[in-house]
């Protein structure tokens, strides 16, 4: 467990209902790694997420932190993550550089740690003038680079990423990837990103989960999946591996 | 910077600028409220200055010509009253002639007004009073014509008595009322006193308290609602900060709204009353109402008092976690208020001590409701339906504590939906 920064174990989670999240997912995260939990919609992967960043609580099975139980250690875990929802906004009235104060703020533990979070808020969002503008005044790829840039910018142990470029056009999708990568490789943040953008997590990811029906049902790096099933590219695995069972 | 001030003040930094709050919550209704009081104040002024006027000139037609009826023709001048006399009328229509004459009030003395004064019988002045505007002002001008009647009747009586060598206090108040009012077992002199007070007690204290706990729990819903609606709540339960905490500034900053609205308005309300109404100075309150009703009745009313606001803002803090967007969070508070509101203006209007006391225990029962009921109950002499009214409302508190801790540190903070099976059908 010591190696992995995210450790599950048999992971399930049953909404009301009986509908099942997800159903036994096993997987390992070590630490300084982008780790990718690809699958169709409805697979697993945002009640994965939500799971580790203690928002929902598994039915049974085990997920662990940076060593901190998700349940019974939340407070703990929330110290070392930050996490970036899929569809997540911002305070439409403050100024981007308020809303990155506003974030720095419950992580600083001095005025000078704020002043260097900020600044590289301020780095990563690549906003530059734009921050001093109120959020409202944002398109939704300047609001997409500001909320990667507040997730990162406080160098988690652990950074939550669902679906970070969902819904961007290629220029934003480009520049928030590179942003994620450099500073995941400059700082040493280990990144849990999900995506069904196949082409994203073969250039993002050191190492990926295909989670389908709640289940992970292949891990290993790109290279390796994409070997080990004699194919082209991940899509291809991905295929081959879901196939017509997508629901 | 602490996490409380860090979300403290991004709370109010969005409430300021947002024009949408701002004007909802602030500016529509001080206008709507301000212009409200001040019309009705400026219309009921200028209603009262109308009858005035109008009441300064009057038409008399004197059928009468006796030593009385020019007696009343003069005393109407001496007191300032312009009085346009008819020698008779030819126009069958009165009101066509009073438009005439530019008067609104009519006298017709009769053929034996002299006649039956001097016979010591009781005359009578018929008169018209044109209604033409049907304003609240003219509907004053048949009390302003009767009391130009009775003015004179009074100064005849003055002048008989005098005459007669008759006392003036005995034929004025041949009998005096002295009144008092039993409340419980004790026996007061000053009714208007004890009413004032007991209305204050019973009846605006709680208001208040209730107005102010509505405004809070429908601010407190409504901003959690913003955070839902702004997509900022699932971030909000991954940082290191406690929910509570969260859930806390949010109902801080819905208190000190609420207090700061219920003074507002309050004060605008005072100053309306006070600007258009002048009570005489007897009625004002100089009693001690807990000298008036049952001394447990304090204790009780202020537990039942903190009790409601604790359970007030536990209950705001339930029913925002259930508020999806600003829709459902209106609807929420209105499902949930409504019958409380009803029920707390109940005592107001029943005579709660014919029911049975099964039923009064009922309505000691109801939720934030009961502070109203709990000086009426203690008057009545059941203290201890009152002092359940008091416990309830800290029990319920406790009830609600117990809830909303149980949402906030599990995942029904993020996944209760209120509205959820409605919207899925």
């Amino acid at each position: 467990m010591s190696e992995c920064i995210i450790e599950t174990r048999d992971l399930v989670k049953i909404y009301p209902g009986g509908v099942k999240g997800v159903d036994g997912a096993s997987f390992c995260v070590k630490k300084g790694e982008i780790f990718g939990l690809i699958g169709p919609n409805g697979a697993g992967k945002t009640t994965t997420l939500r799971i580790l960043a203690t928002i929902l609580q598994p039915t049974s099975g085990q997920a662990y932190v940076a060593g901190y139980d998700v349940v019974k250690q939340a407070s703990m875990v929330r110290k070392v993550i930050s996490y970036l929802p899929e569809d997540a906004g911002a305070y439409k009235y403050l100024t981007g550089l308020e809303f990155l104060e506003f974030i720095a703020n419950f992580y600083a533990r001095n005025e000078d740690e704020k002043i260097r979070i900020i600044r590289e808020g301020v780095a990563l969002s690549g906003l530059g003038d734009r921050l001093r503008d109120k959020i409202k005044t944002y398109s939704k790829g300047m609001l997409r680079r500001l909320l990667v840039a507040k997730t990162l910018m406080i160098r988690p142990t652990l950074a939550i990423l669902d679906e970070p470029t969902s819904g961007l056009d290629v220029v934003n999708a480009v520049m928030v990837r590179d942003a994620i990568r450099k500073y995941a490789y400059e700082k040493g943040v280990t990144i849990l990103l999900s995506s069904h953008n196949m082409l994203e997590v073969e250039y993002m990811c050191d190492r990926i989960a295909i989670i389908h029906k709640g289940r992970i049902i292949a891990e290993g790096s790109p290279r390796q999946l994409i070997e080990e099933h004699g194919v082209e590219n991940l899509e291809e695995v991905f295929v081959k591996l879901v196939g017509g069972g997508v629901r | 910077m602490s996490t409380f001030f860090n979300l403290l003040i991004k709370e109010l930094k969005s409430i300021v600028r947002d024009p949408k709050m701002l004007i909802a919550m602030f500016v529509v209704p001080l206008i709507m409220i301000g212009v409200m009081y001040g019309v009705m104040g400026a219309a009921m002024q200028e209603q009262v200055k109308q009858v005035v006027r109008e009441s300064k000139t009057v038409a008399i037609i004197n059928l009468d010509q006796g030593p009385w009826s020019q007696r009343f023709i003069d005393y109407l001048g001496s007191i300032g009253i312009n009085v346009k006399l008819i020698k008779d009328i030819s126009e069958t229509d009165i009101s066509d002639l009073m438009e005439r004459l530019g008067v609104k009030i009519f006298y017709v003395i009769p053929s034996n007004f002299s006649y039956a004064l001097t016979e010591n019988r009781t005359a009578v002045i018929e008169y018209y009073v044109l209604l033409k505007s049907l304003t609240l002002g003219e509907f004053g001008l048949g009390d302003s014509a009767e009391e130009l009647i009775n003015s004179f009747a009074e100064n005849i009586t003055k002048s008989i008595i005098t005459k007669e060598g008759v006392p003036k206090e005995f034929v004025e108040h041949p009998i005096n009322g002295s009144v008092r009012a039993i409340i419980g077992n004790k026996v007061f002199t000053r009714p208007e006193q004890v009413f004032m007070g007991v209305f204050m007690v019973s009846f605006i204290v709680p208001l208040v308290t209730f107005l102010m706990l509505i405004f809070i729990i429908q601010f407190a819903v409504t901003s959690m609602a913003v955070e839902k609606e702004e997509k900022m709540f699932e971030t909000l339960l991954t940082l290191p900060v406690n929910r509570l905490t969260i859930i806390g500034v949010k109902l801080l900053v819905s208190v000190i709204i609420g207090i700061a609205y219920v003074a507002i308005y309050g004060f605008i309300l005072i100053w309306f009353f006070i600007g258009s109404i002048t009570l005489p100075s007897e009625t004002a309150t100089s009693v001690n109402v807990f000298d008036i009703l049952p001394p447990v009745t304090a204790y009780y009313l202020g537990i039942g008092l903190i009790g409601a606001v604790i359970f007030g803002l536990l209950l705001a803090m339930v029913l925002s976690l259930f508020a999806e967007d600003v829709r459902t969070a209106q609807l929420i508070s209105n499902y949930a208020l409504m019958p409380l509101i009803f029920m707390f203006f109940v005592p107001m209007f029943i005579d709660i001590s014919g029911l049975s006391y099964t039923v009064k225990t009922v309505l000691s029962l109801i939720p934030l409701a009961n502070i109203g009921f709990i000086p009426k109950l203690s008057i009545l002499g059941h203290n201890e339906l009152a002092m359940f009214a008091g416990i309830s409302n800290i029990v319920y508190a406790a009830i609600a504590l117990v809830i909303a801790y149980r949402i906030v540190n599990t995942e029904k903070i993020f996944t209760a939906k209120f509205f959820k099976r409605i919207k899925k059908k």
